[in-house]
């Protein structure tokens, strides 16, 4: 998937009763044929979206789920509270084609044990990036 | 050194205020003595920074503390960061962005007792309207630390809720905190100079 790296950790100032994970990965990617802004943004919309959905399915708080694409023309952020998922866009961001880029997510669940939350945040990422790439 | 305290829950709009802040001191204090007007300390919990990034893109000077909360985990850290912005730089203001499942109590005990060259401490809360109802119930002790430590409460996305709503946080904040000032704003509408003149007092 590309070189980065990813944690999931807890918390010690959260009361006893409540439980929170988190969820962060660094990922240096390029993809061929290039994605566009508008592609590459969907699917990082699409995961912050499933995470959200799944939290609500357990019923599950929900703490933030950010994501920042950097790239040399600009940068992407979208982040999401449980609800609508909000974007901003850098002005100098080439929309056509996306050339070598970093994107960087993190995501916190309030009430869920770390294991399961970095396998299925680990996993949803992975899957959204890959529906970039062409079919072979 | 003046430092202001940024705690709050997840998402309650930390950095999108910090930010207008950042902005309103740095033309506050322009061409004054020459001294750095602002240097933001962004803590995250996770090993990986996203609003430091934001910050910067900004052109503001940023120091990172990651992996960890600097009200419990990284103090010794906290205490290093600001030392040493003392010495370099020693700027007017000095912004901490704790992680949102940071409380107050113990960061402003940590600067009080070690950081050198403050002047002051003042602890900004930040509250997300519309999730305030919710929060206060599936977290309740953590967002009562956060708004009970705070100097200045900011009552923040007024534009997404209604006066009813924004009536109830705000009776809601008050009753954990007669104390502190309340403002209401919306980070996404914009904060004007009375408001953040309101947040940093004389």
């Amino acid at each position: 998937m590309g070189k980065g790296d990813r944690t999931v950790t807890g918390h010690r100032e959260l009361p006893e009763e409540v439980e929170s994970s988190v969820f962060s990965a660094s990922l240096a990617l390029e993809l061929v044929p290039p994605a566009t802004a508008s592609s590459l943004t969907a699917a990082l919309r699409g995961w912050i979206v499933e995470i959200q959905d799944w939290a609500r399915g357990k019923g599950l708080l929900v703490g933030h789920v950010k994501v920042l694409v950097e790239s040399d023309t600009g940068y992407i952020r979208l982040s999401g509270t449980g609800g609508a998922v909000t974007s901003n866009v850098s002005e100098s961001w080439e929309p056509s084609r996306v050339g070598p880029f970093e994107v960087k997510v993190a995501a916190i669940i309030v009430g869920f044990t770390p294991r399961e939350f970095e396998e299925l945040a680990g996993n949803t990422l992975e899957r959204a990036l890959s529906r970039l790439l062409p079919e072979r | 050194m003046r430092v202001i305290l940024f705690v709050g829950f997840l998402g309650s709009g930390k950095t999108s205020l910090m930010l207008p802040l950042a902005r309103f001191l740095v033309e506050r204090r322009e061409a004054v003595d020459g001294r750095m007007p602002v240097v933001i300390i962004e803590n995250e919990v996770g090993d990986v920074s996203i609003d430091d990034a934001v910050l910067r893109q900004e052109g503001l000077s940023v120091r990172e503390l990651f992996g960890g909360c600097i009200c419990c985990q990284l103090t010794a850290d906290l205490t290093s960061c600001i030392n040493d912005i003392h010495a370099e730089i020693d700027p007017h203001w000095v912004l901490v962005e704790a992680t949102g499942l940071g409380t107050p109590q113990p960061i402003v005990s940590t600067i009080d007792r070690y950081g050198k060259g403050v002047e002051r401490v003042t602890t900004l809360a930040v509250i997300d309207a519309v999730r305030w109802n919710e929060l206060i119930v599936v977290v309740e002790p953590l967002v009562t630390k956060q708004v009970t430590g705070a100097d200045v409460v900011a009552v923040n996305k007024t534009d997404l809720v209604d006066a009813d709503t924004l009536e109830e946080v705000t009776r809601g904040v008050a009753a954990l905190n007669g104390r502190a000032k309340v403002v209401r704003l919306s980070a996404g509408e914009g904060v004007g100079p009375e408001v953040w003149e309101k947040v940093i007092g004389p």
